[in-house]
């Protein structure tokens, strides 16, 4: 029997966390629940357990840390799946890993020629939908007029995430721009992958990797500003921050991570509306914090557009969205049906972004820089 | 493990409720054997039904194999009613979880047992009505988990506890029969209550599908006020004089000078040092009785051996104010890893004396024990701390010496979280050979072959 050097001992098994869960809710399979999977977790150096069954259920998870959010004992399931993952080559997860470093040469075949596809079944499962997902009209509801910088005193360098760097370059091009008006915006950079994909697989040594090559690529440029379009770069670049042992160093790299949205919503004043669609869905992406999430939606706000909330996980899932795709399919289109399927859904995570586009074909699906257009 | 359904078994359950929802492997089964009291035992399967007619159908059989069937929902309960300490198959309520109608006339909802408590108030609240019983565990539990401990909250002082919203149910017996008991109605007085006897029974006499619950207009306003006392005497003593003056609060919290200690190491709470006691009112009703209720009480607290006190009006002012109980658990962590926590209720008279001798019993084996809870209805939380191995032993003795003084005074062991199997040993000195007795012969009627979730409550 394999032993593993940690187990969740703290948790209380008050079931707080299942109310939260988006598999749990999707499913009410309670195996699935984050209350099982911590339970599981402290069972494995008592019990005799197959391995491959355990994987299996601590796969059902899509990463999104709703359940953290709530646990009274802070008990961090995504960590410690993340951990347990590393600690043992049975539960490791390689398939969407796999996928994500090979994202740079796929896009352009799944933009171009689709049969080469076959390499990784997942980008072949959803073949019709990456040339729709990556040529998508935008909305250029929002028109931004401005000329002069609002201030540029520090240089920064944009982050676009693997999505936005191979999938999306128009979300890379309005970031700039809008970065522009604040700050001296350097040439982009060969970034890796913000790693949260590898780390919730496991794969710790990766998701280092990573880690040091971003890390050394901003020291390189003398620490700029990074701003970061995608929550959930934004939150993995920021969790990485541990992996920093100087503490001055550390804080300034935090310091200089910068959510594209909380600076994008100073300028509501330069933004005039040209309304098109009636109204729209407004996501909270799993990973972006409230505080930008509520500046998002005042920000809609006072510019009077129509919008409701959607407060669900759009269960994307990281390393399940590969090896588990029917459970995000069904948690994706558990949103749509509930918002109705020819709605627009707006979110300020890629991975939302993508995942509401696979799960509906008619693909209105947007991150919230295409609604924007500079004139 | 050892295992205890033969092919046969396994072959009848899976071709009554199909693959996806019959588990045997012990890695998919592991957490069914526990719930929120942490004991664990091993059930043999886990069913998953989502019609009335699988139930019947698993009832028959059960009770002619002698399974046992242990009917789960959110595993919320801290007694172990939900650990399947025979064995047998637990039936998961979870996707028994409709609300099939509200109906504004007769003011009752029709639910399934799977529904969350909360779901059902938000949704009752839509059409200006209110489902008052409200357990801390109203987000995460069921109304059939609420219905089988007969669930208390912060409300019971005004509105009562679960059993008094229960206007009817569908039972199925052991054996398959489904029995229809109540309805619509509010008043019956035909027969022996049976209705009343499945409420509380912890899933013991048969598997509920169905309720007919009673619901109330929504009020329209409340007020909330925190009032620090220099004794918990004084505190008891003035509480009693409000509500003698009429004035029924739908919350009526209480919180000792331990509780108090241990909120102020985590939370900015800013009493005096003379404050030895809180109590935490809540006031609903139409917006006349509330600002009538605000003047009555500022006359009975200036009146009162009261340090202070603060009223909360609006929704915000409000929150804060009951921010404070909410700070009672996660500072209670602070004083030890581990908890047994005790729901004893007495005469509302005894408060002081039970809180007093708790302390001391606690002083005496060296461990932190915190008292607080629902004042209206003598309904106290003992929060008995401990930390690591050593002092477990000492928390276990004053657990029994707490609930023997407990009973002593004309109390009872559990006011809301049932006896499951963690209160069995003390259920007998409590009610009495005789009424134990009775309470199994009761069970032998509606479930001759003893399968329904065997070995819990009496
Ligand atoms: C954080 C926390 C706070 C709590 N606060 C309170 C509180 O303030 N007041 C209070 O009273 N309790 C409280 N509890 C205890 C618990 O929430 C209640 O006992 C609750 O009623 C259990 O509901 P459940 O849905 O989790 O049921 P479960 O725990 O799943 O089941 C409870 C019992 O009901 C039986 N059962 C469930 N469904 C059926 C059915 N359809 N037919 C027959 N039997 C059935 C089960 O067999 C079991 O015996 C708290 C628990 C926690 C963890
Ligand atoms: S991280 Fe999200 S999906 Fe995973 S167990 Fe927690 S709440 Fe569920
Ligand atoms: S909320 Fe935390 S402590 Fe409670 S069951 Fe979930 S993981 Fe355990």
């Amino acid at each position: 029997m394999h032993r593993f050097d940690f187990s969740i001992t703290t948790c209380l098994l008050c079931g707080k966390c299942l109310d939260v869960c988006p598999v749990f809710n999707g499913t009410y399979i309670e195996e699935f629940s984050p209350r099982a999977k911590a339970f599981l977790l402290n069972k494995l150096n008592e019990i005799p357990l197959d391995l491959v069954k355990v994987k299996d259920i601590l796969g059902k998870c899509v990463g999104c840390g709703r359940c953290g959010s709530v646990c009274p004992q802070n008990i961090d399931l995504v960590s410690m799946l993340s951990q347990i993952r590393a600690s043992n080559p049975t539960l490791k997860k390689w398939a969407y890993s796999k996928a994500v470093e090979h994202l740079p040469g796929i896009s352009r075949l799944l933009l171009h020629s689709l049969d080469t596809l076959d390499i990784i079944p997942f980008f072949k499962k959803y073949e019709g939908v990456w040339r729709i997902f990556s040529d998508q009209k935008q909305l250029n509801i929002l028109k931004v007029q401005i000329r002069k910088p609002i201030e540029k005193r520090e240089k920064a360098v944009i982050f676009s995430g693997c999505i936005g760097r191979y999938l999306k370059d128009s979300w890379s091009i309005k970031a700039h721009k809008i970065a522009r008006l604040y700050f001296e915006v350097c040439e982009d950079m060969d970034w890796a992958c913000c790693g949260y994909p590898f780390f919730f697989a496991g794969q710790l040594d990766k998701a280092k990797g990573n880690f040091e090559k971003n890390y050394n690529l901003w020291k390189k440029l003398h620490m700029p500003k990074i701003i970061v379009f995608c929550a959930t770069c934004y939150f993995a670049l920021k969790k990485q921050s541990r992996l920093i042992p100087d503490e001055s160093k550390r804080k300034r790299w935090l310091d200089s991570i910068i959510l594209l949205s909380d600076l994008f919503v100073g300028l509501k004043e330069y933004i005039h509306i040209d309304l098109h669609i009636k109204e729209f869905v407004l996501h909270k992406p799993c990973h972006m914090s409230d505080l930008s999430f509520d500046r998002l939606r005042s920000f809609f706000n006072t510019l009077n557009i129509k919008f409701s909330l959607n407060t669900n996980c759009c269960g994307f899932g990281g390393c399940t969205r590969v090896e588990n795709p029917e459970l995000c399919d069904m948690l994706g289109k558990s949103i749509w049906d509930k918002v109705g399927r020819d709605s627009v859904i707006v979110s300020g995570c890629s991975g939302c972004v993508l995942q509401f586009a696979l799960t509906n074909p008619m693909s209105r699906s947007y991150h919230w820089l295409d609604l924007i257009d500079f004139i | 493990m050892k295992k205890k359904l033969n092919k046969g078994q396994e072959k009848f359950l899976l071709s009554l409720f199909g693959p996806q929802d019959v588990l045997f492997q012990r890695e998919e089964l592991l957490i069914y054997g526990t719930d929120a009291s942490k004991e664990f035992a091993w059930p043999y399967a886990v069913v998953r039904p989502s019609k009335v007619e699988q139930i019947v159908e698993l009832l028959k059989w059960a009770d002619r194999e002698g399974v046992p069937i242990i009917p789960r929902a959110r595993a919320t309960n801290v007694v172990g009613a939900c650990v399947p300490v025979h064995g047998g198959i637990i039936v998961s309520t979870l996707k028994l979880n409709r609300i099939l109608d509200i109906d504004e006339v007769d003011f009752v909802a029709e639910v399934e047992p799977g529904v969350v408590t909360a779901h059902l108030q938000q949704e009752v609240r839509k059409k200006g009505l209110f489902y008052p019983p409200d357990p801390a565990s109203v987000n995460i539990s069921t109304i059939g988990g609420n219905i089988s401990q007969n669930a208390g909250g912060l409300s019971a002082v005004k509105y009562g506890v679960t059993k008094d919203y229960v206007l009817g149910m569908d039972v199925v017996l052991a054996g398959g029969r489904i029995l229809s008991l109540g309805g619509r109605i509010r008043k019956d007085v035909v027969g022996l209550d049976l209705k009343s006897l499945m409420v509380g029974s912890e899933g013991t006499l048969g598997f509920f599908t169905h309720f007919t619950l009673k619901l109330l207009p929504l009020p329209e306003s409340s007020v909330s006020i925190l009032v620090g006392f220099p004794s918990l005497d004084e505190l008891v003593f003035n509480a009693i004089a409000l509500l003698k003056k009429g004035l029924i609060p739908s919350a009526m919290e209480f919180m000792d000078s331990g509780v108090i200690k241990c909120i102020k190491e985590i939370y900015p709470l800013d009493v005096s040092s003379k404050v030895d006691s809180l109590l935490l009112l809540k006031f609903d009703g139409n917006k006349r009785d509330i600002k009538y209720c605000v003047n009555e009480l500022d006359k009975i607290f200036n009146d009162s051996s009261a340090i202070f006190w603060e009223k909360g009006v609006d929704p915000e002012k409000e929150n804060e104010l009951w921010e404070v109980r909410r700070m009672i658990n996660p500072a209670s962590h602070r004083l030890g890893d581990n908890k047994i926590a005790l729901d004893i209720c007495v005469p509302r008279s005894k408060i002081p004396y039970i809180v007093r001798v708790s302390k001391q019993i606690g002083e005496k084996y060296s461990v932190i024990v915190l008292c607080f809870g629902h004042l209206g209805d003598g309904n106290i939380h003992v929060n008995i701390m401990y930390s690591g191995g050593e002092n477990q032993i000492g928390a276990i003795e004053v657990k029994k010496e707490i609930l023997r003084h407990t009973i002593q005074v004309g109390g009872t062991i559990s006011g809301e979280h049932g006896v499951g199997i963690l209160k069995m040993d003390f259920m007998e000195t409590q009610v009495g050979v005789h009424a134990k007795k009775i309470m199994k012969k009761i069970k032998k009627i509606f479930d001759p072959n003893n399968i329904m979730n065997p070995g819990k409550a009496y």
